[in-house]
């Protein structure tokens, strides 16, 4: 299948976090956004929604300073802010848009000024530029890499800790990630979002390592390892057995570089992974059955990798109607397996034609909101970039939720709204 | 310099008017927004109440940076022209937003050149995402309708009026950015049906060719925003239909505004009334309508006549000196709406549910949502004022 680049349908249900809402997981932090009034709006109101618009602030520009430039704007309009706030931020994302791709804002020396300024706050210059984003460094890339720069490594000796990077919500308490790392003498799993002041967050740079949950940090892992030789590992959540099992022979590897590694309790993890599994096998049973032969809809706005989890769906026997996706790699080896073994449709959702595509099968289940409004699925499970699933407790939770959605009728509408997504 | 904002989101821009306003094309006109994403998310997740389940051909260009750096429009035009010949369409519309203002995207020169490579009229919109949407909506008015209009056959279409029926109206300017899912526009077609008038063009719901082109054999036009004035002024000096401001709020004012539209039509030739005192002129100010003039224009109305109550309009987003009385003012930033709000001497306050985060002393505030600032979160304080409803939902 050859993509080829169309004009672009936005389905109601497109979107996601967005980056205000993003950015507003750095506790204590405030968000300047530094744009034409437009291209806050959507952030604003989803501030709105999801009650943290006393966070957000603007600096709407006017076409006198699109012309002449607005560094020196930027640093009046943030002393007014800090004067007109009761309390003063521990952080300041200040956030400029696509045009400034455009004009070059010399961003480090804005912040520089800043920081000279108000010492007592850290400053980001952050983008929020969907030009860029088949660019190696479009906007959620460079917003982890500015959000995680916070972490601060002050003591030599790691902490017993392991964060969590640029999944948006922490790792279910459920799954048996927990248990694996303490038994690799790992005390915590820290995440941002679980982080109830900046100080937490910012210490979270003296942790030992960060496991990379999702592509999209990478990068910013790259940089701390770069900066301060803080260890990381790219195990993005996977529901696939093998890939799963997998995934924990090389974080044990890794503990073990560490000096994490103890091996008596080798025996007591392979009984938790083997148990875990056999659990994650018995709700893929449970779900298929409740499924009962229906077609199952999914889309890339649930999954970070939509290929792997159809492939996975279908290798556990179910029936995959189609994949909604908006950007992928040809190359990517579930979705060659998906075009070479099986019927399942791979639909480029952003195509403007898709919107003649809509089908009427309420009778199916959806992932994903976009893949609920185009398949008129009646039954949905409304999820986000696999949330906090991961190892085989994921697997078993994503069952679980495929099995509570057919309890009733999806409100398609009111579960859109609920989201509070952005594009 | 640029303005800070505290409280209130960016009102709908510009570039969201021109799409609103070119929605009721339906899917007889491509719009494209020529922007990288977000601009038409804005449009279609936050200006478009109508967008779930539309099949209304509202795209993005999908523009990219090496695109923007290079000039590259003719990636957009082969993009435009494949959608055009699998369309179908009577028109297209390119729709411009911040990136294109930066590298200085001539939209209406490449308008002209796929005007010539397809065929059919293309207009282009240089929209920025600075301007507010009364802006965008008065541009699809000035350049898509006017044009048509001049460019119509004489005999093209006809127009039936029913007998019995006192003249022919058109509804102008109405749009969801102003009116969001209240009702209003159905409810005041209701209403002068009910009248005796003949509702031809309401521009709000998807209108046929004829239904636009009909729109110069009305005998009268209702503006209801100030984004379809210098429409209607048009269609006066072009076509000799008169034209009256505001919507028929609350049930006393409904009578006034039903008895200027009559003497409108049958006596053309008479002096603007709607500006004339009222005799409110030693009544003291007692509250303050906050939103787009024309609308609030009609409460401010409204509320005098159903309780002799006077109120000042504090008008956001576009100031028309032609249709404002004394007491009327243009509200630009957030800092002024924050002033006027605070002002001592009003003791209440109508006006969309977020003006009251400007609020830095409790006072009476009656919410009444505006779709181009709360969008869908203020769906729960949408209310349509037409006729007797006023007196239900503002009781003074």
């Amino acid at each position: 299948m050859k993509r080829k680049k169309t004009l672009e349908y936005n389905c109601p249900s497109y979107g996601g976090w967005g980056m205000v809402r993003s950015g507003m997981l750095v506790p204590e932090s405030c968000q300047l956004f530094v744009s034409p009034p437009a291209c806050g709006r959507h952030g604003a109101l989803g501030a709105v929604r999801q009650g943290f618009k006393d966070r957000l602030f603007y600096l709407c520009l006017e076409e006198s300073d699109i012309v002449s430039g607005y560094d020196q704007a930027i640093l009046e309009t943030t002393e007014e802010l800090f004067l007109r706030l009761l309390h003063r931020p521990k952080v300041l994302l200040i956030f400029v848009s696509c045009l400034d791709d455009l004009i070059g804002t010399d961003g480090e020396a804005v912040v520089e000024a800043l920081s000279e300024r108000f010492p007592d706050v850290k400053f980001r210059m952050c983008h929020m530029n969907p030009l860029a984003n088949d660019s190696e460094e479009p906007p959620l890339v460079s917003l982890w890499k500015n959000v995680y720069s916070l972490m601060e490594r002050k003591k030599e000796q790691p902490e017993k800790k392991i964060n969590v990077i640029g999944s948006y919500r922490p790792v279910s308490q459920e799954s048996e990630l927990f248990s694996f790392l303490k038994y690799a003498g790992i005390e915590e799993i820290c995440h941002i979002g679980n982080c109830r002041n900046y100080e937490e967050f910012r210490d979270m740079g003296n942790n030992c390592m960060n496991l990379v949950a999702a592509a999209s940090a990478q990068k910013a892992a790259e940089e701390i390892w770069k900066k301060n030789g803080m260890e990381y590992l790219n195990l993005p959540v996977s529901y696939h057995f093998e890939k799963i099992e997998e995934n924990y022979m090389l974080l044990w590897k890794k503990l073990a570089e560490l000096g994490m590694h103890k091996k008596e309790k080798e025996t007591l993890v392979e009984e938790l992974l083997k148990n875990r599994k056999k659990d994650a096998v018995a709700a893929v049973a449970l779900a298929k059955e409740k499924v009962s032969g229906r077609k199952i809809y999914l889309d890339d706005s649930a999954f970070a990798a939509p290929f792997a989890a159809a492939r996975f769906l279908l290798e556990s026997g179910f029936l995959v109607g189609a994949v909604y996706v908006s950007e992928w790699n040809e190359s990517d080896a579930d979705y060659q397996w998906i075009l070479e073994n099986t019927d399942t449709e791979i639909c480029n959702v952003r195509v403007y034609t898709m919107v003649e595509d809509w089908k009427t099968e309420a009778d199916t289940v959806a992932i994903g909101l976009e893949a609920a409004y185009i398949s008129g699925s009646d039954y949905v499970v409304s999820l986000f970039q696999d949330e906090g699933m991961y190892g085989f407790e994921g697997v078993t939770q994503l069952m679980r939720r495929i099995i509570d959605c057919m309890t009733e009728k999806a409100d398609l509408p009111a579960l859109i709204e609920q989201s509070g997504f952005v594009v | 310099m640029g303005k800070l904002r505290m409280v209130l989101p960016p009102f709908s821009p510009d570039y969201s008017g021109v799409c609103s306003a070119l929605f009721s094309f339906g899917k007889r006109g491509i719009t494209v927004l020529h922007d990288a994403a977000g601009c038409t998310g804005n449009y279609t997740g936050y200006d478009e109440p109508r967008w779930y389940h539309s099949k209304s051909p509202v795209y993005c260009s999908g523009l990219r940076e090496i695109d923007a750096i290079l000039g590259d429009d003719e990636k957009l035009m082969e993009k435009v022209i494949e959608a055009e010949e699998t369309l179908k369409p009577e028109l297209i519309a390119l729709v411009g937003s911040p990136v294109p203002m930066v590298v200085g995207t001539d939209m209406e020169g490449i308008a002209a050149d796929l005007e010539g490579r397809t065929g059919i009229p293309v207009f282009g919109f240089d929209t920025t995402g600075l301007g507010s949407y009364q802006q965008g909506i008065e541009l699809v008015y000035r350049k898509v309708l006017c044009r048509m209009l001049s460019e119509m056959e004489e005999k093209e279409v006809a127009l039936e009026k029913s007998a019995g029926n006192k003249g022919v109206v058109n509804i102008l300017g109405a749009t969801p950015l102003d009116f969001g899912g209240s009702g209003t526009v159905e409810e005041l077609c209701r209403l002068l049906e009910q009248d005796g008038w003949q509702v031809q063009t309401v521009l709000y719901q998807e209108s046929s060719r004829e239904q636009i082109l009909q729109i110069r054999y009305a005998d009268c036009s209702v503006v209801v925003s100030g984004a379809a004035l210098s429409f209607a002024n048009y269609l006066k000096q072009n076509f000799g239909i008169p034209y009256i401001t505001k919507l028929p709020f609350g049930e006393a004012y409904a009578k006034v505004w039903l008895r200027e539209l009559e003497a409108c039509v049958f006596n053309k030739d008479r002096e603007d009334t709607s500006k004339e005192a009222k005799g409110w002129e030693k009544e003291p100010v007692r509250g303050l309508v906050l939103g787009e003039q024309i609308q609030s224009e009609a409460i401010r109305d409204g509320l005098w006549e159903a309780y002799k109550i006077r109120a000042d309009v504090g008008a956001v987003c576009g100031f028309y000196p032609e249709t404002a009385q004394n007491g009327e003012v243009f509200l630009e930033e957030e800092a002024e709406i924050e002033q006027a709000i605070n002002r001592e001497s009003y003791e209440f306050v109508v006006g969309d549910p977020l003006y009251q985060g400007l609020l830095r002393k409790p006072k009476r505030f009656i919410p009444y949502a505006h779709y181009a600032l709360s969008s869908k979160m203020g769906q729960k304080w949408e209310d349509c004022l037409i006729g007797s409803r006023l007196e239900s939902k503002i009781q003074l």
